[in-house]
């Protein structure tokens, strides 16, 4: 079973995947837009996540054998995923990864520091066209002036619907691209002080 | 004091860790020994405790041995480590003698 669902909180997204396995759905992996489930027995499952990048593999290795020694299996994550998602297994399964709350804050400064380039390029690309004059509202005005086509609006049915349609990609993209700058630019922003809150939350 | 090491005070999770890596270790035995020196009252989970030893080594105070376990990572202190754990406890005994000297209800 696929689910799409998005968290900030890791806890509260552990406590989830949590909530899937008493009604059955085992956590198998996750995507950019979900997650993957198993039909299992009904039960309790502790879940963890943690976020760690490594250099090597021998470095992810070493990371997931420890976490194995301590009683957790390693359910999904690479060397290069971040989110490492890990369930408790053994006769007397640990509760948590985490003893303290600075480690468990560390998450969220890290997934932070990760994600700020993409803050870094939307901010470049929203200034570039705030002042280089890609947010031209007058011609917003009159939405005809966006097309190049000579003669287009002079055009009637099939040749029209055509024309109108090969050219709109075109259009959105030479004069609406500042709209996607700017999205990227809140979205960004926005998980920027989400991530700050959580880490202050925690820690 | 003048200049103190910018590592103290040692957290009590640092201080353990670095009392455990006194022989070389790996990073479950360290979680074991931490819990044993510390008579069970720090007890370090698996993620804390990578984290833990990911910093002790960044900072200098530990680093990586040659291990008989080829893929489990094997730590041990370093001189500079013992240096400042050495620096800690004189700390810390300092501030128990200072405890009891100043009047008997804290001693």
């Amino acid at each position: 079973m696929r689910k799409l669902a998005s968290f900030y909180d890791l806890d509260k997204e552990a406590a989830w995947l949590g909530r899937l396995a008493e009604e059955g759905w085992a956590f198998r992996s996750r995507g950019l837009l979900g997650y993957d489930f198993d039909k299992a027995d009904a039960g309790r499952r502790v879940y963890r996540i943690d976020y760690r990048v490594f250099r090597t593999l021998a470095d992810f290795d070493d990371y997931v054998l420890l976490f194995h020694d301590a009683g957790w299996r390693h359910v999904w994550g690479s060397k290069s995923s971040g989110f490492q998602y890990f369930e408790a297994v053994g006769d007397d399964p640990a509760d948590d990864i985490f003893s303290d709350t600075a480690s468990r804050a560390s998450r969220y400064r890290a997934i932070a520091l990760h994600t700020l380039p993409l803050l870094a390029g939307s901010l470049c690309l929203a200034v570039s066209a705030a002042f280089n004059g890609g947010v031209d509202l007058a011609a917003m005005a009159d939405p005809r002036s966006l097309y190049f086509t000579p003669g287009l609006w002079e055009r009637a049915g099939i040749p029209f619907v055509a024309g109108f349609l090969l050219e709109t990609p075109f259009v959105l993209m030479r004069s609406f691209w500042w709209v996607l700058a700017f999205a990227c630019l809140g979205i960004s922003a926005f998980s920027q002080i989400m991530l700050f809150k959580l880490s202050r939350k925690a820690g | 004091m003048a200049s103190r090491d910018k590592h103290l005070p040692l957290t009590e999770t640092a201080f353990y860790t670095l009392l455990a890596l006194r022989q070389p270790a790996h990073g479950y035995l360290v979680m074991q020994k931490v819990k044993e020196l510390s008579g069970g009252a720090v007890s370090m989970a698996a993620g804390t405790m990578y984290g833990a030893l990911d910093n002790l080594q960044r900072q200098g105070l530990i680093c990586q041995v040659g291990s008989p376990d080829g893929r489990r990572k094997t730590y041990q202190i370093t001189p500079y480590g013992s240096e400042v754990l050495e620096l800690d406890v004189r700390r810390i005994e300092h501030m128990a003698r200072a405890a009891r000297e100043s009047g008997g209800d804290h001693a």
